[in-house]
């Protein structure tokens, strides 16, 4: 018997299947693009086939912002719900969880069963969201995947005052035009994004273990900064885009108990 | 260019200020009865106490905002969980006291021992002064302060001066304290004293080239709030206004090749007063009256000194909950402005929309209207907030700010 | 015209001047007495996409709250409202008569009348005879301005209707409560009792009543109080409805907080207010009830045995976010689940993760 996971992000979907002892046999993800119930069946499809099965999972759960586009699902739960599984299965001492994805960032507190017990999310705004990083290395011209390994030669700390996107990049574009370093620059939005995500993560009174997840978790210059903010390492799974899937596929197994 | 020569004036402003809160500190030690107060409350009733000081939260937030460490303040208040969009002022204040006065530049007011706060300055003030009366447990005393339309009514004043003297009932009781109505007097002599000097150094702005930029009034506004009723105060204005006198005699200003004469309306940006003013200089441009600065000592949609003769010192302090600007609706506060621009013949008025003060900007746009139409003034609105920099964008600003100075050229033509 | 443009011309054209009052809770049952028909302007959200108008008055950092009632204002002030009243509650409202006799075209004017209610507790000296002298400007005004007279016995008339009215919702709250009738429906009821005489907001409730008695009650979900100054967009109550739960509180401005006290009866207006204002359920616009608040709340949700909480935000309103942090601690300290919502315009852009959240929040105080 076989579980899958499918997580219909706003910039990626992702797909985790799980055997019967809720070991990962495949694991495929896919830009989504316009269309999010094709990008669901297709990356479904595609971990279905990576995994050698013949026929689709006994149990599929759908989550994301995308979840009620699947059509395949025999449930629906929240990211919230999904990440929270997810991170737990992998880190069984998290207490906190923080996920940046492209257009929202969320802080889950975790209780001591493993539940969740509080969470917040940024709202309209996009700063502290993946997309003000997108915006912010286009204004740039800087690749999205280099903004760590950049910021990391940093020797400066320049301070980026705007919190709306709109008025950041014009900041930047200023910075830019006055020469000064990119790497300073980029770290400079590194730290106005996590002064953001730290404001939120204060109000939940984070404890460790402190767990990263989503998109912007593969930088570490971002990594780095919410550790020093929080006080504590911050961890972050082998891939951080996988874990709301893999907590929807458990929660498909979970499904089958019940 | 604009000059930045720091005055005697300005350099006794640094001393004073850092004195008062110093005294604050040592005082509040020593077993003074605290009480912070809402800007607009009346500060020379506690002058008629042996051992009472006051603390003023909103100034202490601008200080704090003017020294670079609003927004690290702000952000401790949002991380308590209080939302970004509440006016800065009160983050700052409340991310620096619930911190045992973390970052301020006065190392933080002493702990009140009573709150009172004024709804006719804003409204907001009272909830933020609420926030300490349930943290701390500390009594709060709202004046209610009719809003005003119109000119101050009879019955008004009488309303107000009952509440000033439950005020004093409140602190006698709570302090222990017998309180002195010959003292109140003498302080508010002070007071009126101290706004006439006021007013002789914003005429300065009348001369061609200005006398003094719209930002040196801002600061010297400081000890106004926080240290009213005191003779210090009286004695620096006089000090103030003579100086500068003096400089407009010997042909000093901050910008002598002024161009343009500019108009603020609103509260001071206190994290750019200083690049601002240069970046404005440069282009020979120079903010050299506010709306915000003509608070002290004239009242409802005038410009015109005061006039307390007739009016006992209760009384007196009850007009002045009317002082121009703030407690005033659209059509007094037009009045004002039109006066000011007639007085000092202005070229452009900067309408800065203030996201931290509502009563301030929620009706400039209409204002905006009147003073481009009517008086056929060229405008312009930019974003700005009294104490967050993470809200302005200089870029922003200025390209609106420079469109404006081509408009005048434009008129000119 | 939109539903409640056109509900609000009804109004007009049934024959009483319809008087527009602005925020919540000014002296109906005074108006209501003279033969005038008060309309509260509140809850236009649902009706209006856009505020076109108000964007030429009001900066987008003002509450929607402002922003609507300006746009409703001037869009057609003309044809359903014959003047209109405001008393002071927040630093956003008090600037809003004036923007609004400017936005008027001047054929337009509307009379205006300012109401000053004392932002503190009766009690305190003066207070008293104040807001009688401010009642006694206000009825020589009505009086004036639509040519009626004060009188004693209309008065007690009018405020045994609003009593009535307000035991009425009480009790649509109750049932709303037992699953007999889903908590949106009766915000969308609610949202249309602003623009009804008493009389008809009597008989509406009680067809609502009616018809709750004969129902089964639901299968009950997770019981959350919500509150706020304004219920959630309706399509934000759908989704806590389709996520399970079941809304059995309402410490909303334009219900429970409006609702739950009626003053003592009385001919006299003076006692009659400030009892009113004394001792109103708590409201963040009412200064003097902050002390109150979180007891009030606390024994709502005992009361109605809600398990957690929503608060429903209205984005720029510092009146709430400055009580919020403390409630939302202290709640949690209780373990009552809290989930905070933000709304203000353009929120269709945000439902989507609007909808996570309150799924989120359903899944979380599930177990």
């Amino acid at each position: 018997m076989f579980f899958a996971g499918v997580d219909i992000g706003s910039t990626s979907t992702e797909c985790v299947i799980l055997n019967e002892s809720g070991e990962i046999v495949a694991a495929d993800m896919r830009p989504t693009g316009a269309n999010s119930a094709k990008a669901a069946q297709a990356v479904l499809d595609s971990a279905v086939e990576k995994a050698g099965l013949d026929a689709p999972p006994h149990r599929i759960v759908a989550t994301g912002y995308g979840r009620v586009s699947a059509p395949f699902a025999h449930k629906v739960v929240t990211e919230i719900t999904c990440h929270a599984r997810g991170v737990l299965h992998l880190f069984p001492q998290v207490r906190t969880i923080v996920d940046v994805g492209g257009q929202d960032s969320k802080v889950i507190r975790i209780g001591p069963k493993g539940n969740v017990i509080d969470f917040v999310m940024n709202d309209k705004c996009s700063a502290g969201s993946g997309r003000f990083l997108e915006v912010m290395a286009r204004a740039l011209e800087v690749e999205l995947d280099d903004l760590g390994p950049l910021s990391e030669k940093s020797a400066e700390e320049i301070s980026i005052s705007s919190m709306c996107t709109v008025f950041a990049e014009s900041e930047v574009i200023s910075l830019v035009a006055r020469a000064v370093p990119v790497e300073d620059i980029i770290n400079g939005i590194h730290k106005s994004i996590v002064n953001r995500l730290a404001s939120q993560m204060q109000r939940m009174n984070p404890e460790p273990d402190i767990v990263m997840t989503g998109g912007v978790a593969k930088n570490s210059g971002m990594v780095k900064k919410l550790s020093m903010a929080a006080g504590h390492t911050v961890l972050v799974p082998e891939n951080p885009r996988m874990t709301g899937a893999l907590g929807a596929a458990l929660t498909a197994m979970g499904l089958e108990r019940e | 260019m604009a000059q930045f020569v720091k005055t005697d004036a300005g350099k006794r402003l640094t001393r004073l200020i850092t004195n008062g809160y110093m005294d604050n500190i040592v005082k509040a030690q020593q077993g003074a009865f605290v009480v912070w107060i809402a800007i607009i409350v009346p500060a020379e009733i506690f002058a008629g106490f042996d051992n009472v000081i006051y603390c003023v939260p909103e100034s202490h937030s601008a200080l704090c905002a003017g020294k670079g460490v609003g927004v690290s303040l702000c952000e401790k208040a949002e991380n308590l969980g209080y939302s970004m969009d509440l006016c800065s002022y009160a983050r700052i204040d409340m991310g620096c006291h619930f911190n045992q006065g973390a970052d301020s530049p006065a190392g933080g007011l002493p702990k009140p021992d009573l709150l009172v706060s004024n709804n006719n300055n804003c409204t907001l003030l009272a909830k933020w002064f609420d926030v300490y009366h349930r943290e701390w447990d500390i009594p709060h005393f709202i004046l209610d302060i009719p809003f005003c339309y119109q000119p101050q009514k009879q019955r008004d004043m009488e309303y107000i001066v009952s509440q000033f003297q439950d005020l004093i009932q409140t602190v006698e009781k709570l302090s222990g304290q017998k309180f002195n109505p010959e003292k109140m007097a003498q302080a508010w002599e002070n007071s009126v004293e101290a706004a006439k000097h006021w007013r002789r150094f914003l005429a300065a702005a009348k001369n061609k080239p200005s006398g003094i930029t719209a930002f040196d009034s801002f600061v010297q506004m400081a000890p106004t709030l926080t240290m009213r009723g005191t003779p210090e105060l009286a004695e620096h204005y006089r000090f103030l206004a003579d100086e500068t006198e003096a400089r407009v005699d010997q042909g000093i200003v901050p910008a002598p090749n002024e161009k343009y004469r500019l108009l603020w309306d609103n509260i001071a940006p206190w994290h750019q007063l200083r690049k601002m003013s240069s970046r404005l200089g440069a282009l020979d441009a120079n903010i050299i009256a506010a709306s915000y600065t003509y608070c002290i000592g004239s009242l409802e949609g005038s410009l015109d000194p005061l006039e307390f003769a007739s009016l006992s010192p209760l009384e007196g302090m009850a007009r002045v909950q009317n002082f121009t600007i703030c407690p005033h609706g659209l059509q007094l506060r037009g009045q004002a402005m039109k006066q000011a621009i007639e007085e000092m013949d202005i070229d452009g008025v900067v309408f800065a929309s203030n996201r931290s003060c509502k009563v301030y900007s929620l009706m400039q746009m209409d204002q905006q209207r009147y003073v481009q139409e009517e008086l056929g003034v060229p405008t312009v609105m930019i974003d700005v907030d009294h104490a967050d920099e993470r809200k302005y964008s200089e870029e922003t600003a200025f390209v609106r700010l420079e469109a404006l100075l081509e408009s005048i050229d434009e008129a000119r033509r | 015209m939109n539903a409640i443009q056109s509900q609000l011309k009804a109004l007009h054209d049934a024959g009483k001047p319809v008087l527009g009052c602005f925020p919540l809770y000014p002296p109906l049952e005074l108006i209501h007495s003279l033969g005038i028909a008060p309309a509260v302007l509140w809850g236009f959200k649902p009706y209006f996409p856009q505020v076109p108008l108000a964007d030429k008055h009001l900066q987008n950092y003002a509450c929607s709250v402002g922003r609507y009632l300006v746009e409703f204002v001037l869009q057609d002030a003309g044809e359903t409202l014959d003047g209109l009243l405001m008393y002071n509650a927040c630093d956003t409202l008090r600037n809003l008569p004036e923007i609004i006799g400017r936005g008027l075209a001047k054929d337009a004017a509307l009379p205006l009348h300012t109401f000053h209610v004392p932002a503190v507790s009766m009690e305190r000296r003066g207070a008293r005879e104040y807001l009688k002298d401010r009642l006694d400007g206000l009825i020589a005004w009505l009086e004036a301005a639509f040519s009626v007279k004060f009188d004693p016995d209309a008065f007690e008339k009018s405020v045994n209707l609003y009593a009535e009215m307000r035991g009425l919702m009480q009790k649509a709250q109750k049932f709303a409560g037992e699953g007999k009738a889903l908590f949106s429906e009766l915000a969308e009821l609610c949202g249309k009792l602003n623009f009804m005489l008493v009389e008809d907001q009597i008989a509406a409730l009680q067809d609502f009543c009616g018809a709750c008695e004969q129902k089964t009650p639901a299968p009950a979900g997770s019981r959350v109080a919500i509150s706020g100054i304004l219920p959630p967009p309706p399509e934000i109550l759908k989704a806590m409805e389709g996520a399970g739960l079941t809304i059995v509180g309402a410490d909303l401005a334009n219900m429970h907080r409006a609702w739950a006290y009626s003053p003592t009866p009385s001919k006299d207006p003076a006692a009659y207010y400030a009892d009113f204002y004394e001792n109103h359920f708590p409201c963040t616009t009412l200064l003097p009830t902050a002390d109150r608040r979180l007891p009030a709340l606390e024994s709502m949700l005992e009361d109605c045995r809600a398990g957690a909480w929503i608060f429903a935000g209205e984005k720029f309103c510092e009146h709430e976010y400055f009580e919020l942090p403390y409630v939302e601690k202290a709640l949690k300290a209780k373990g009552i689940g809290v989930l905070s919502l933000e709304f203000s315009l353009g929120d269709e852009q945000n439902l989507g993760s609007m909808k996570t959240r309150i799924e989120a929040f359903a899944e979380m105080i599930e177990k």
